[in-house]
């Protein structure tokens, strides 16, 4: 992560899932807290997602599911990251309709976070915060 | 110190006591009515007939077959419409509800995901496999344009059975899906052509189907407030009303095909007051704004989905209880029909075992409580009357600032009922975070941390539904016509660009076995697409 900006965040869609309610409070809410976001509208693939990514230069993904699909969505998200060499530099974290027994395999795939329906916004934005912390520290 | 003002959740101010005096300028006659009796504030039922309701759960996943099971085991635990009959309330997998077939490589992930694959009439017949087309209530929560409808008509025609005979609902309310987390693919003109377009079928062909139910509970679940779901919804029907007139309708004749969806959520009285004073303004509206002479035609059928975002992961038991209660305050509102939310709707689609519980949670109200001998039994309370009134007012006070941007449409393509909704989201994202408002087990009372789900969670994996619909879709475009499809398909695409009349058409094309994207297809390529959704133009990009 870089040090001397604002912490960048783009706010992931994928396929037909048009639950935004929680992506639009992030979105509010990260803003207010100094980080950038940037939301890639509905209907994304991971591919368009990952291509975004790397063009608005983010440090994070947020993907959002609402139909149960986000253990798939978040491999193909990961594998992607890993072949365009990307994959240290942006992370990724997931939100929304989320099992528990699906944590340890987002896991695994390398997603940083994972985050239940009505997760208060102020334990992301701590989450967000500290992560970049170590990161840098990571980084020296 | 002073003690700070107390509100409903949706914000109206209230008292700690009520008395004779907050009612004494509201007059029975004119405000109330008997239960039946115009403006419907008490209901759109005769008193004679107590309260009614039918309860219909959202269902459908896996293979058409699957979700066939699924309608039958509920069935037997007794479906029904407000009438009585029996009864299902059938989503599409978002593959076909957005347009595609099941083998379209970008729908992978979603082909049998809450609910079931339709590509075309013959997995419509396959869902329905062994329930009747007649004497069943078929609810189907499709958007427009109503190819659903079209594979219902169709089905009906192939076995001889009058149309007339067929009876249910379906959604097509595709401008609320703008504001809301439905669903949206066209432009909002072209929404309302289409939506219209359904209705011109059904009053004249289908007097027991309603054909327009206005999806106020995507908007609501979306996070707005009482009276703004109840202003929205109102609004986006007035349009709707507007557009079939415009198009030569009977209004008298369409209005009765028409039906409001919304949400119930949990400040008990205030959400009996949303329904007992939107009937009111509904019923006005059509009387004094649009003419409407006929009694029944003036009647507000509600139907209520109790919801989905109040029931946290956190000690999802509690959710069987959050339910029932607002599953009470819809049926002490007026509610025609009831839908109650599963209490895993935070994990995933229900189980069986979650849906049979959240059907029979409506039954234990209906036969063991003795609510339902009398009609709107919480009328004549201080605090009701009252709040109804107050309710009726913050309602009346949205439309009008609708009506000045001039109209629905118009408020949409500005912004300005998804900027309303943004404000209440992010009002209650702080007062989550500061305590100002308790979620039990959300902000306060939270379980030990674990690593398990605290109840069993329904799976679904889409990759052998996606094979085995291929494999269907491969034998379906072998056997049928056709040349037959090219024909239809050329008839359709003449008709979407000339503004003709689809139904029909989209009937026949039922019939010769054209697929779901291939009606999608032609429709969004003529018509365009948008996929603007809930959040506010002018926040998508930075800020």
């Amino acid at each position: 992560m870089k040090k001397d900006r604002k912490i960048r965040i783009l706010l992931a869609k994928a396929g037909p899932d048009t639950h935004v309610r929680g992506i639009s409070i992030l979105m509010s809410r990260l803003r207010d807290a100094g980080m950038e976001t940037i939301y890639t509208g509905l209907y994304q693939s991971p591919e368009t997602i990952v291509e975004a990514a790397v063009q608005e230069d983010v440090d994070f993904i947020f993907l959002s599911s609402h139909l149960g699909r986000h253990v798939a969505l978040a491999r193909d998200i990961m594998a992607l990251l890993k072949k365009k060499g990307v994959d240290k530099r942006i992370a990724l974290a997931v939100g929304g309709v989320i099992p528990k027994r699906d944590f340890e395999p987002l896991r695994e795939i390398g997603v940083t976070g994972a985050f239940q329906p009505h997760t208060l916004a102020n334990v992301v934005i701590d989450f967000v915060n500290n992560y970049v912390a170590k990161a840098d520290k990571k980084a020296g | 110190m002073a003690e700070e003002a107390r509100t409903t959740i949706g914000g109206i101010p209230i008292k700690s006591v009520y008395t004779p005096d907050d009612v004494k300028n509201i007059d029975y006659k004119k405000e109330l009515g008997d239960p039946g009796v115009y403006p419907f504030t008490r209901g759109i039922y005769s008193g004679a007939k107590g309260v009614v309701f039918g309860q219909r759960p959202v269902l459908g996943f896996g293979l058409p077959e699957e979700t066939n099971k699924r309608i039958k085991y509920l069935l037997q635990y007794g479906m029904a419409s407000p009438s009585g009959m029996p009864s299902y309330n059938l989503t599409m997998d978002m593959c076909s509800a957005y347009g595609y077939d099941s083998d379209d490589p970008r729908m992978a992930e979603f082909v049998g995901v809450n609910g079931p694959p339709c590509n075309s009439i013959r997995d419509s017949e396959a869902i329905l496999e062994g329930i009747p087309l007649e004497g069943v209530y078929h609810g189907a929560l499709s958007y427009a344009p109503n190819w659903r409808v079209a594979h219902y008509i169709a089905m009906a025609d192939n076995r001889n059975i009058p149309r007339r005979n067929m009876a249910g609902a379906t959604l097509n309310d595709s401008l609320h899906g703008f504001i809301g987390e439905g669903l949206q693919l066209f432009p909002p003109r072209a929404c309302l052509r289409l939506i219209v377009d359904t209705l011109k079928f059904v009053t004249e062909e289908m007097p027991y189907f309603r054909a327009c139910d206005v999806q106020a509970y995507s908007s609501r679940e979306a996070g707005c407030t009482a009276a703004q779901e109840a202003a929205f919804a109102v609004a986006d029907m007035m349009d709707i009303v507007q557009g079939c007139i415009d198009k030569g309708l009977d209004i008298d004749a369409a209005s009765t095909h028409m039906t409001f969806f919304f949400a119930c959520y949990s400040d008990f009285f205030e959400e009996v007051a949303k329904f007992r004073a939107v009937r009111k303004v509904w019923a006005q509206i059509l009387r004094e704004r649009f003419h409407v002479k006929n009694d029944k035609s003036l009647r507000m059928r509600i139907q209520v989905k109790t919801s989905a975002t109040t029931l946290p992961a956190q000690h999802p038991q509690l959710n069987i209880f959050r339910s029932g209660l607002q599953a009470l305050s819809a049926i002490f509102g007026g509610a025609s029909g009831l839908n109650i939310t599963c209490m895993d709707e935070a994990f995933s689609a229900p189980t069986e075992d979650s849906a049979r519980i959240a059907l029979l949670t409506g039954k234990v109200i209906e036969h063991e409580t003795g609510i339902v001998n009398v009609a709107d039994p919480l009328a004549g309370s201080y605090y009701v009357e009252r709040l109804t009134r107050d309710m009726e007012d913050a309602i009346w006070a949205y439309l009008k600032k609708i009506d000045e941007m001039g109209g629905w449409i118009k408020a949409i393509e500005r912004g300005y009922p998804q900027r309303e909704i943004a404000n209440v989201n992010i009002k209650e994202s702080h007062d989550l975070d500061s305590g100002k408002k308790i979620v039990v087990g959300v902000n306060k009372f939270q379980p030990e941390d674990s690593d398990t789900d605290p109840i069993e969670i329904f799976d679904q994996d889409p990759t052998p539904t996606v094979k085995e619909m291929t494999k269907r879709l491969k034998k379906l475009r072998k056997e049928r016509d056709n040349a037959r499809v090219k024909d239809v398909l050329a008839q359709f695409r003449e008709g979407v660009r000339g503004d003709g009349y689809l139904m029909p058409i989209m009937v026949d094309a039922a019939k010769a076995l054209c697929t779901t994207s291939e009606i999608f297809g032609i429709l969004k390529e003529e018509l365009g697409e948008d996929h603007s959704c809930l959040i506010p133009p002018d926040w998508a990009k930075g800020a």
